[in-house]
């Protein structure tokens, strides 16, 4: 986790027919498979025509289009990272500046941080029972775990791979404490927030489509599993997966964006 | 006196880097400080500086215990210690915010610094945009910036070839003339230490004792071709030579 390229790496920016030849060699197999019978699914095409369906005119079944199922989905993801980001920033910052911070609640991170965040699902649910419609709570609270940790983690990484002769430069030039923080410390150890944000988002939208199954009348993730128990709805599950998949690498690329933006210096 | 270093020793747990050393420096004077490796020369600039406080002895600044958070001290590191998500701009402007100047008066220093030590062009690359020499550069102009009275530099041109580093020293005597700084720079070449300093002080081997204490007296501009130049050069490396043979250290260095 945190890895990031460096040198040549990251300069390369091939043609997008290379970028996108896998993808292409991916559908023309899944599409053989399908018509060969070796797959029980639909084809890309066919699938392709029920997704134009469900973001014209929606399933009727649930008077939604796939775009309203996502863009909720989407909605309570950014609520959970949002809580995560709030809570695990400022504690990494504290736990890589502050020995004592990080001997005093390393144990219990660790203790916490193997547990899967789908295992929250029912916890959470005895926790949130007495309020009005818990199953929100619980799946913010489950996109919460799953971010929270990958965004600690990277954080704390961040903090203690500031370079000791930064700290010293910073301070030979006057800098106190809270200077040093937000001029030094911060954007040392950016990159590393920023990838533990992204890879962040990833798990927290993998969590919430699964707890979509589990709970709630609304996302992508019910969506797909309830097409599913309808029964003789392939289609539209593989459409619910495209729409999961693509949301998954918007969200990633979103991300990369960001850090170009924000962090101009490392992609010279 | 611009800097009193007196009876300064210092232990890292139980390895003792410096051993009760004793010098002065003048107000604009150069003085190049050498030794062999690990002998505490890094140490004992951050301790000039204030950044790490000797376990007895004391420093004094112009009669004052030196205080990192005025400013009064510009350092030059060792290793590249240019901000990397920093322009080179941005990075000279540091000290400037951090002494609160004004955005105006910020600007127009940047822009001065940027020109006294040649990267005028070069304002919005970041480091790692820059040649090393170029890098060092940024650093001497990012150190010079807030108007410290005293400049510290860790041998800065170490990593440069030497047609790089005799280019540098150069500049640096330029500069230090035009700035009128007192100059304390640790170097482990003894021919950069002749180009450049007024007196040469030589450490001992860990743990770091003052061996000797050299006035370089000879106008400048100085020539390396120069017999009196090549005469000091043989004189100084005589009196360091028992040094490096008693670590079993490398000469090629000096
Ligand atoms: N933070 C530290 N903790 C423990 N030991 C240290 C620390 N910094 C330096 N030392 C030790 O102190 C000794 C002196 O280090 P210093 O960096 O001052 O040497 P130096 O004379 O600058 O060497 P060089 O010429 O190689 O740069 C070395 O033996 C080093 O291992
Ligand atoms: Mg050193």
């Amino acid at each position: 986790m945190g890895h990031l390229l460096n040198g040549a790496e990251k300069k390369q920016n091939h043609h997008i027919v290379i970028r996108f030849l896998s993808l292409g060699l991916f559908l023309v197999a899944w599409h053989l498979a399908a018509r060969a019978g070796w797959l029980q699914l639909p084809t890309p095409l066919e699938t392709l025509k029920v997704l134009i369906r469900l973001i014209v005119s929606g399933d009727p079944y649930y008077r939604r289009t796939v775009q309203e199922l996502t863009l909720s989905s989407l909605q309570v993801v950014m609520e959970g990272a949002l809580a995560g980001c709030i809570l695990a920033i400022p504690l990494g910052l504290a736990m890589g500046w502050w020995r004592s911070a990080e001997a005093a609640l390393n144990t219990l991170i660790e203790i916490f941080r193997p547990i899967p965040p789908l295992a929250w699902i029912p916890v959470a649910y005895l926790l949130f029972a007495a309020l009005p419609s818990p199953t929100i709570y619980v799946q913010i609270f489950v996109v919460f775990v799953g971010v929270f940790f990958p965004v600690l983690v990277n954080t704390v990484a961040g903090v203690k791979g500031v370079q000791p002769v930064h700290l010293d430069a910073a301070r030979t030039c006057g800098a106190k404490p809270v200077e040093i923080i937000f001029k030094v410390v911060v954007p040392s150890a950016l990159p590393l927030v920023v990838t533990g944000i992204r890879v962040g988002l990833g798990v927290g939208w993998m969590c919430i489509v699964a707890a979509e199954f589990v709970g709630g009348r609304m996302g992508i993730g019910y969506y797909i599993w309830s097409a599913y128990n309808l029964g003789g709805r392939n289609a539209e599950i593989l459409s619910g997966i495209v729409a999961i998949g693509a949301v998954g690498y918007i969200l990633n690329q979103g991300m990369l964006w960001l850090e170009r933006r924000l962090m101009p210096w490392r992609f010279l | 006196m611009a800097l009193s270093v007196e009876n300064v020793s210092l232990k890292y747990g139980e390895l003792r880097v410096l051993d009760n050393v004793t010098f002065e420096v003048n107000e604009q004077e150069f003085v190049c400080l050498t030794g062999p490796s690990g002998c505490g020369k890094t140490t004992l600039l951050k301790i000039i500086a204030g950044l790490i406080t000797p376990d007895s002895g004391r420093v004094l600044l112009y009669g004052r215990p030196p205080s990192v958070e005025h400013g009064e001290i510009g350092f030059v590191f060792q290793e590249d210690a240019l901000f990397p998500w920093l322009t080179v701009k941005k990075n000279i402007a540091f000290g400037l915010e951090i002494q609160k100047v004004p955005r105006e008066e910020i600007n127009k220093k940047v822009e001065a610094y940027l020109e006294l030590v040649g990267l005028k062009s070069f304002g919005n690359y970041y480091p790692q945009q820059l040649s090393g020499g170029m890098r060092q550069r940024a650093g001497l102009a990012r150190a010079l910036a807030y108007g410290p009275k005293v400049l510290l530099m860790d041998e800065p041109f170490s990593s440069l070839d030497a047609q790089t580093r005799n280019e540098l020293q150069k500049e640096l005597l330029r500069i230090w003339s035009k700035e009128q700084k007192t100059v304390v720079m640790v170097t482990h070449s003894i021919d950069e230490a002749v180009f450049l300093a007024d007196r040469v002080v030589v450490l001992t081997r860990r743990p770091g004792r003052l061996k000797a204490d050299v006035p370089i007296e000879m106008p400048r501009p100085r020539e390396r071709t120069e017999p009196q130049f090549n005469k000091i050069r043989q004189q100084l490396l005589k009196m360091i030579e028992p040094e490096l043979r008693e670590v079993g250290g490398n000469k090629e260095a000096y």
